[in-house]
């Protein structure tokens, strides 16, 4: 991955560095050592793992939790790329400082663990927006810089960066936004995961890409259609994967392709058929 | 016949503070209020008690009372994670404890929610929600204050049957329902959903919605068969409080009164204010 800033000028021959399938599918459907084995089987050579329940329990089983996934991680020969929470109940922006504090605590008690695993990074959400009523969007993204310089700031000595993932939650969610909240912290272990099928939500990805082009370190792919929110697999929905091809090949982004798909049916085929899909739109990893 | 119309504080949070909202909701001819326990106006984290000697002040003045107090949205008892359940449940019990200090019968309790894309099986969804209402109503049982379990659109216990499983698997002594119409209508028929719950209803949500668009709209401005939903209360005898949980854009006040007007229009009945028509 290229740390530096900027990224690659536009007309690089830089390609992404390798598809990297998310554990997301196999939550509730099998454990994560397993979901290990059939990733590795599968010819992925890293994962992001989903840290969230019944995979990553912080608050029954942390204290075996680095141990398992290290073993899990040697046994198979996977790699992990990094950890990513959910955003069903960490918020950031809320406007309760015991969640907001709560929500810090856990992305740094995440952000730990994925130190001792050997994780590069970890994913931060903006959080979530009551849909009836809402905190004015300056004060809301305050509090969400506030802490996002926190979680920052917590894990600088372990070396992993912290990277800001752009959400449809109506707050700091295009590309545009999210670039500006990385660049006013200024921490040298922010940077930027773009998800396309979020930005597909509220804007052109291919913009949303272009925008952030200097800090993203890592691009998240799933299907969506503009009006049913989804993380389906590749080819399902509506997002233009040739067109984004292209854009990440003009934008020189050298990181991680994560493939954050969810699948119904079979888990491995469907990863397999996603990186496939991906390869015959022209993505290179 | 209900009881009062009372009016829900959830317009004016980010708009105006909790004492003018007190001074507008008397002034357009509620005779009780359900607190929404939300920053900035409550602050729950923190001592509450400056919170309801003001809130208390301001009924005081105004000649209303506090009989619901209900939460924001980030509360999850049916989360998979432990930790934002013991969160969910501390948040849950200084609300009561809001409650209490307010002199409030009812604190409003929501099942939650579950992820879209990964949720977690239903059944052990089902089994945190019973676990924490339970545990919320042990904690209020010396507090005086009755959680009421409200009907949410958030996949998870959303319809009357299972708000009315929920509550019996407790026991009806301990725990009440709060019926709220908008959601009912996200998900069922409200009337069929009023007289499923007829014998555990305690408090009952007005407000207007779309089923494309979930919200709490003012009456008349969605799809609400507020005539017929006065009937089935009517015939379901029920005689509790009736909220008004209606979002304004504009100014809140003018807004809840039309609001009341409109549900009188159209046949709700119940005790108001006599000077204010």
């Amino acid at each position: 991955m290229n740390g530096s800033h900027p990224k690659a000028s536009a007309g690089t021959t830089a390609s992404p560095r390798a598809f990297t399938p998310s554990s997301y599918s196999y939550l509730w459907r099998s454990d994560l050592p397993s979901a290990f084995e059939e990733m590795a089987s599968t010819g992925f050579e890293e994962t992001e793992i989903m840290a969230a329940l019944p995979h990553i329990d912080l608050w029954d089983r942390s204290a075996e939790l680095a141990g398992e996934i290290r073993r899990a991680s040697q046994r198979t020969g996977l790699r992990i790329s990094g950890l990513n929470p959910p955003g069903l109940d960490i918020n950031i922006s809320s406007a309760d400082a015991s969640m907001r504090e709560w929500s810090v605590e856990m992305y740094i008690a995440i952000g730990r663990l994925a130190a001792e695993v050997d994780a590069r990074y970890l994913v931060v959400h903006p959080g979530r927006v009551p849909v009836l009523i809402r905190a004015p969007g300056d004060i809301a993204r305050e509090w969400v810089i506030a802490a996002l310089s926190q979680i920052a700031r917590s894990l600088e000595s372990t070396g992993l960066k912290v990277l800001f993932e752009n959400t449809p939650t109506d707050l700091l969610d295009s590309g545009d936004e999210c670039l500006d909240v990385v660049r006013h912290i200024g921490a040298g272990n922010l940077g930027l995961v773009y998800d396309v099928a979020n930005g597909f939500m509220v804007e052109d990805p291919n913009d949303g890409l272009r925008a952030v082009a200097e800090r993203l370190e890592v691009v998240h792919v799933s299907d969506t259609t503009r009006i049913r929110w989804r993380h389906d697999p590749v080819g399902t929905g509506e997002v233009d994967f040739r067109a984004l091809a292209a854009t990440v090949t003009d934008i020189g982004f050298d990181g991680d392709v994560v493939l954050e798909t969810v699948h119904p049916g079979e888990i491995s085929e469907g990863l397999d058929r996603d990186r496939t899909m991906l390869q015959a739109a022209g993505w290179n990893g | 016949m209900p009881a009062a119309f009372n009016a829900s504080t959830y317009t004016y949070v980010w708009k105006e503070r909790l004492a003018t909202a007190i001074d507008e909701i008397a002034d357009a001819g509620f005779r009780g209020v359900e607190l929404m326990a939300a920053p900035p106006h409550v602050e729950l984290s923190g001592d509450t008690q400056p919170d309801a000697a003001a809130a208390r002040e301001a009924c005081r003045r105004a000649g209303v009372t506090v009989s619901s107090v209900a939460v924001g949205f980030d509360a999850n008892l049916a989360s998979p994670d432990g930790a934002m359940r013991a969160w969910s449940l501390r948040h849950y019990e200084r609300a009561g404890r809001f409650a209490a200090q307010l002199g409030a019968d009812f604190l409003v309790v929501h099942p939650g929610r579950r992820h879209p894309f990964k949720p977690a099986p239903y059944e052990s969804a089902r089994a945190w929600v019973i676990d924490g209402l339970r545990r919320i109503a042990d904690a209020m049982h010396d507090e005086g204050v009755r959680p009421v379990f409200e009907n949410s659109p958030s996949t998870i216990l959303d319809t009357a049957e299972e708000c009315v499983d929920v509550v019996r698997a407790i026991g009806a002594d301990r725990v009440g329902i709060c019926y709220d119409v908008a959601n009912g209508m996200m998900v069922e028929d409200p009337g069929h959903g009023l007289r499923t719950v007829a014998d555990l209803l305690q408090l009952v949500h007005v407000s207007d919605t779309t089923a494309a668009d979930w919200r709490h709209g003012p009456i008349g401005t969605g799809e609400g068969d507020f005539a017929a939903l006065a009937a089935t209360v009517d015939d379901i005898g029920y005689a509790g409080p009736v909220v008004v949980e209606t979002i304004h854009r504009s100014r809140p006040g003018p807004g809840l009164k039309a609001d009341r007007l409109a549900l009188q229009h159209a046949g709700w009945t119940a005790h108001t204010t006599a000077s204010k028509p």
